[in-house]
């Protein structure tokens, strides 16, 4: 699988953010994926602006909060054409409230809808953002 | 290797798995627990393509033990029904093709067609339509929905949550089965069920509801306070598709597997049942 | 450098070929550019599967080059590879759907490029190319072969010396590994079967150069086809990138009932398939230690789609590998065209991909579309 050495770079950066949930600012790139539940965003970090097509990449994604919740899916779809990804990435803890993600495959050029389900407290929140694949 | 060695059976397996080239459905085994598919379609050129006689015993075989049908055009369902009256509830369809998917609510000759079937032929639901939004208002879909009033039949929509509002309005002792529930996800599911008692919620042509045989404990908990509102459906919206009831019933069985045996049984066929009893 | 760099004054660009001459235009715009990028470069690097330890390996490259050829891996002693995959065909056969065998209802793919694919086979039954080469091996419809038999055959054939340069004494492989010896040789001869570089090709590397003078010799019909392909048409949706394919599995309105009854139920099955085999990238019969590739096969997931869906073919060299379609049901790039001119969208899911619309084309737009594929040809 490509790896985007981008993310390792910024990990550091988006984790010391996330310990500070005050000052919590994305590295650059990184997509703020958002709840209609709260105000405190989940970032998203694919060491790149756009999205690879057809090609399977890795993701970190990281809370500015770790409190808000345990992230239990990452899903992604194509809101122009009703479906998602035809694989289910893999996700693993990697630091207090940040994630890997890897296995995404976003098999059309276009906009898709990332969407991270946090668990916290009997409770599900949904976080989500587009990304562009080209 | 050697740890390959210790697997010649499965390998044979195996192989023999990957020479296969019979794509019949597996028969059902005696104790599986019976489906009511309740969304099906036996259209004009499934009727060509799988005679009724077929059509019967691939719903047979896959131990479907009752089907909400409705065809574009009607003469689908009534064949059917002829061949499998055991099995076969009628619907209505308000569409001749189904190219009529997006038109049918602006033709008033729909309403001809409607009341003509109505006229000859008995029917329990009127569906499965497509309509969103503001569409309820049409005049055509008015009628439609006075014509299932005036008979108390069902209402099979395939809509989003404004016109399921907007059919509750128009009508509100209306008994409606929301068609692949939306699409929406479980918590607004959830929402619309609690809105509505008379709404019931078909789970055709999604797969969302578990993975790798697991619930999802989104769905688990829309099942577990909705016992008695889902079902499941195959969408037999092509013709090829009627060979995919088996594997469909066969997946509903799958992940109904990991529900409680009384929950399953519910969502396998009892809900749609209970549900067309109570539209009588 | 990117279309998007590109000045606006570039969008027409006309250059004077000479006195009396209509001057050569490039057509695209500047997002037409970029998107025509995407498409390249080409050749890329040649493939290595690390789940073949013979991947690259000349002497298994020769010995899969004469067992493509061999009528001794067939149990009637006359088939071979190369009967459904022609080496003078681009591998494929020119037919709808195979002669020899009554029941393969699925037309014979090109083989050149194959090594790129994510899947193999119409349906994706298999994750990689040697296990994807094992199966025509034991299908009954196609060599009807066993383990046993292959290495039987293998004890007689002229390869024999071959084979045992490359894997040792016979006698001490055991059958399974004598057919997985053999389908891993065929492998590593059909990673070396690839396309060349195509007028598109030099078109395309033309317009990353900012060499504009070289990209508006390609053809204003070509130019055309190819706005249509990445633009109204929504070819490059599923045939994106420098294959022109994404490797996945759609549905293209194209009915698979099957002639002898019954459906081809393509993906749904292949995975079926792919999941009950021992020779995915995640089985022990792979040689990678890493499993490289093997996260497709562990997360694919099931989708009702998936039933009559099948794989995206590469658009390299299309203009020599008809018939089309997985059944070989359309004879001619003009049927393909018209095709999804009129496609009936009465066939597909009102909630499904949501891409196919019929697109009707004029015959100039016919015309255009296909004048563009045929500079997909390595020819």
């Amino acid at each position: 699988m490509r790896h985007c050495p981008a993310i390792a770079l910024s990990l550091g950066a988006v984790i010391q953010a996330g310990a500070a949930s005050a000052a919590c600012v994305p590295p650059d790139g990184a997509i703020a994926l958002r709840s209609s539940g709260t105000e405190t965003p989940v970032f998203f970090d694919m060491g790149t602006p756009l999205a690879p097509v057809s090609v399977p990449f890795a993701a970190l994604l990281v809370l500015c909060n770790p409190a808000d919740g345990e992230l239990r899916d990452v899903t992604a779809t194509m809101p122009a054409h009703g479906h998602g990804m035809n694989y289910r990435p893999t996700i693993r803890q990697d630091g207090a409230g940040a994630y890997r993600i890897d296995g995404l495959l976003f098999h059309m050029p276009g906009l898709w809808r990332i969407e991270a389900v946090l668990q916290a407290a009997g409770e599900t929140r949904r976080y989500a953002a587009e990304v562009t694949a080209e | 290797m050697s740890d390959r060695r210790t697997y010649p059976i499965r390998a044979a397996l195996a192989a023999l798995a990957l020479i296969a080239t019979k794509f019949l459905p597996a028969p059902v085994a005696a104790g599986d627990l019976p489906i009511f598919d309740a969304h099906v379609h036996y259209s004009h050129d499934a009727v060509q393509r799988v005679p009724p006689q077929e059509a019967a015993r691939l719903l047979r075989e896959a131990g479907v033990v009752a089907a909400l049908v409705s065809s574009s055009d009607d003469t689908g369902t009534q064949r059917l029904l002829a061949a499998a009256p055991d099995i076969v509830v009628p619907a209505l369809r308000p569409y001749r093709r189904r190219g009529e998917i997006g038109t049918w609510m602006h033709d008033p000759t729909v309403i001809d067609y409607l009341e003509d079937r109505l006229s000859r032929f008995s029917y329990r639901a009127i569906g499965e339509f497509h309509a969103f939004g503001t569409d309820i208002n049409t005049p055509v879909v008015q009628r439609m929905i006075e014509l299932a009033r005036e008979r108390n039949l069902l209402l099979h929509a395939h809509s989003d949550a404004e016109a399921i509002d907007l059919i509750f309005q128009t009508w509100p002792e209306a008994r409606v089965l929301w068609a692949h529930s939306g699409f929406d996800g479980p918590a607004a599911v959830r929402g619309m069920l609690r809105k509505h008692d008379a709404l019931w919620s078909d789970l055709a042509y999604r797969s969302d509801m578990a993975r790798d045989g697991k619930v999802d404990p989104d769905w688990r908990a829309a099942f577990e306070e909705f016992p008695d509102r889902f079902m499941v459906g195959t969408d037999t919206f092509a013709p090829e598709r009627w060979y995919y009831i088996g594997p469909h019933a066969e997946f509903s069985r799958s992940w109904l597997a990991d529900l409680p045996d009384g929950l399953a049984a519910r969502i396998a066929h009892e809900n749609a049942a209970a549900m067309l009893k109570a539209a009588q | 450098m990117t279309g998007r760099a590109l000045p606006a004054l570039l969008m027409v660009l006309c250059l004077a070929t000479g006195a009396g001459a209509e001057p050569p235009r490039l057509l695209l715009d500047p997002d037409e550019i970029a998107a025509t990028l995407r498409h390249g470069p080409w050749p890329p690097p040649p493939p290595q599967d690390p789940s073949n330890r013979l991947s690259g390996n000349r002497d298994a490259i020769s010995l899969g080059r004469i067992l493509f050829t061999s009528p001794a891996l067939s149990r009637d002693g006359a088939t071979s590879c190369a009967t459904c995959h022609r080496p003078d065909r681009m591998f494929q056969d020119g037919r709808a759907t195979p002669a020899q065998a009554r029941r393969l209802p699925r037309n014979s793919p090109a083989l050149v490029d194959v090594a790129f694919n994510r899947w193999f086979g119409w349906d994706g039954r298999s994750d990689n190319l040697w296990s994807q080469s094992l199966l025509p091996l034991l299908n009954e419809e196609e060599m009807d072969m066993d383990f046993g038999r292959l290495k039987t055959a293998a004890g007689t054939a002229p390869w024999r010396p071959d084979y045992e340069t490359l894997f040792g004494p016979l006698a001490y492989r055991s059958p399974e590994d004598v057919a997985i010896d053999i389908s891993k040789a065929l492998a590593a001869y059909q990673e070396t079967l690839l396309s060349g570089p195509t007028p598109f090709d030099r078109f395309r590397d033309a317009l990353a150069a900012g060499d504009l003078t070289a990209a508006a010799a390609y053809p204003e019909a070509a130019q055309r086809g190819l706005k249509l392909f990445i633009g109204r048409g929504n070819c490059a949706l599923c045939h994106s990138g420098p294959r022109f394919t994404n490797g996945e599995f759609h549905d293209a309105a194209v009915g698979y009932f099957l002639p002898q009854g019954g459906v081809d139920p393509g993906r749904h099955r292949g995975l079926t398939l792919l999941r009950a085999s021992p020779y995915t990238l995640d089985g022990s019969w792979s040689d990678d230690p890493d499993r490289t590739g093997a996260w497709a096969v562990r997360s694919v997931l099931d989708s009702h789609a998936d039933f009559g869906r099948f794989r995206v073919p590469g658009l390299r060299n299309v203009a020599r590998t008809a018939p089309y379609m997985h059944d070989g049901s359309l004879s001619t790039l003009g049927d393909v065209i018209a095709h999804y001119s009129t496609i009936d969208p009465e066939r597909l899911h009102a909630d499904g991909e949501n891409i196919l619309v019929p697109l009707g084309l004029s015959p100039a737009d016919a015309s255009d579309l296909e004048a563009f594929l045929r500079t997909i040809d390595s020819e």
